[in-house]
């Protein structure tokens, strides 16, 4: 009986382990120049020639649907998430209540978060509650933080953060008269890799097309509504590649 | 000049439906832009049109895209460019965009094309 009763919890747990590793989940990479990404490495070019290196990389991505081959349309429930290239745990993502990726077409997501889900202080713990965008901004918090380090006309090394969020439109008086949301959506094609699909942003893309960045030429763009809006149309490119 | 029809697909990449006609003078591009090679997908419809605004007739060019990408987003704008000079040489051009109003994104990258090409691009919605 009591062999019994053993030999059954360990068939459940066999069927628990087996069920929990085929769940269809996201999975986010990371490319630069067409390769695997390699963090902190004085060893990528821009188009504009700026020798450069990525140090950090976080952004939200949140609205998520599946489309299949029959149009149907899966949305992910409560699907913001946050993935931060050092943290590996994030870099894997299985959703609360799951979904197929059996006859899946398309992967449509926000990047960043809609106007009434960029709410300030709705995280209130680490990693995520440390990309709170400043209330004087508009508030809320980062769609993505890309900081590199780049060697300037002179060899001196220098900062370049690219950090996306709420846009301001300023007054005479350079006060913030209106705010901007700078999310956006994007679709591509499901490229599937096993039970995952994958979510692959090209850092070098975001400072080369459509639009080739000068590093030297800004300084914060958190205040720069302009600037945001073009890394913006940069990084729909990047998810795209 | 020969007629082009390509079957639009969705396997893999996103291939939008093109039916550009001749004998009537309506081009159309419908469904998803989101191509492996963009260039070379997009080069064949941009000298048709080039072809085709030789002979003086008129174009009308119904666009039914839903969603393209970035690199489409730049050869759609080759198109456009192309008809308004077209337009400004004297030619007869007519551009619709059937589009869902809802979709704000659409219609703002609609919005841009007609502000960097001048084109009158009627925006109806279906």
């Amino acid at each position: 009986m009591t062999k019994s009763i053993i030999g059954l919890i360990l068939f459940c747990l066999v069927c628990f382990r087996v069920s929990a590793q085929t769940k269809d989940g996201i999975k986010f990479t990371f490319t630069c120049q067409d390769k695997a990404l390699k963090l902190n490495e004085m060893i990528y070019y821009s188009s504009n020639k700026q020798s450069y290196k990525v140090c950090q990389c976080q952004f939200f991505l949140s609205n998520i649907e599946i489309i299949y081959k029959d149009k149907k349309r899966k949305k992910i429930e409560n699907s913001i998430h946050y993935t931060d290239i050092e943290i590996p745990k994030s870099l894997v993502w299985y959703p609360e209540n799951g979904f197929n990726l059996e006859n899946a077409d398309s992967l449509e997501f926000t990047f960043g978060f809609d106007s009434t889900q960029n709410r300030s202080y709705r995280f209130k713990n680490p990693p995520e509650n440390l990309m709170f965008w400043p209330d004087y901004l508009g508030g809320g918090y980062h769609y993505m933080k890309t900081n590199i380090l780049y060697l300037d006309k002179d060899n001196n090394i220098n900062a370049f953060n690219c950090h996306i969020g709420r846009g301001q439109i300023y007054n005479s008086e350079n006060k913030p008269i209106k705010y901007i949301d700078n999310d956006f959506r994007i679709k591509i094609p499901i490229k599937r890799v096993d039970n995952f699909a994958v979510i692959n942003l090209d850092i070098s893309t975001i400072f080369d097309y459509p639009n080739a960045v000068l590093f030297s030429d800004y300084g914060g763009i958190m205040n720069n509504q302009k600037a945001m809006k073009m890394f913006c149309e940069n990084i729909k490119a990047a998810f795209e590649k | 000049m020969e007629n082009i029809h390509i079957p639009g697909s969705h396997d893999g990449y996103f291939v939008p439906t093109v039916d550009f006609n001749y004998q009537n003078g309506v081009c159309e591009i419908s469904g998803e832009s989101f191509l492996e090679e963009t260039n070379v997908f997009y080069a064949p419809l941009i000298a048709w049109i080039r072809d085709y605004t030789k002979t003086g007739l008129p174009l009308i060019f119904n666009c039914k895209l839903t969603y393209f990408n970035t690199s489409s987003t730049k050869s759609l704008l080759d198109i456009f460019k192309l008809l308004k000079k077209y337009e400004l040489e004297g030619g007869q051009v007519t551009v619709n965009w059937y589009y869902d109003n809802e979709d704000l994104d659409l219609e703002e990258a609609i919005q841009d094309y007609i502000n960097d090409t001048g084109l009158t691009i009627n925006m109806i919605n279906f």
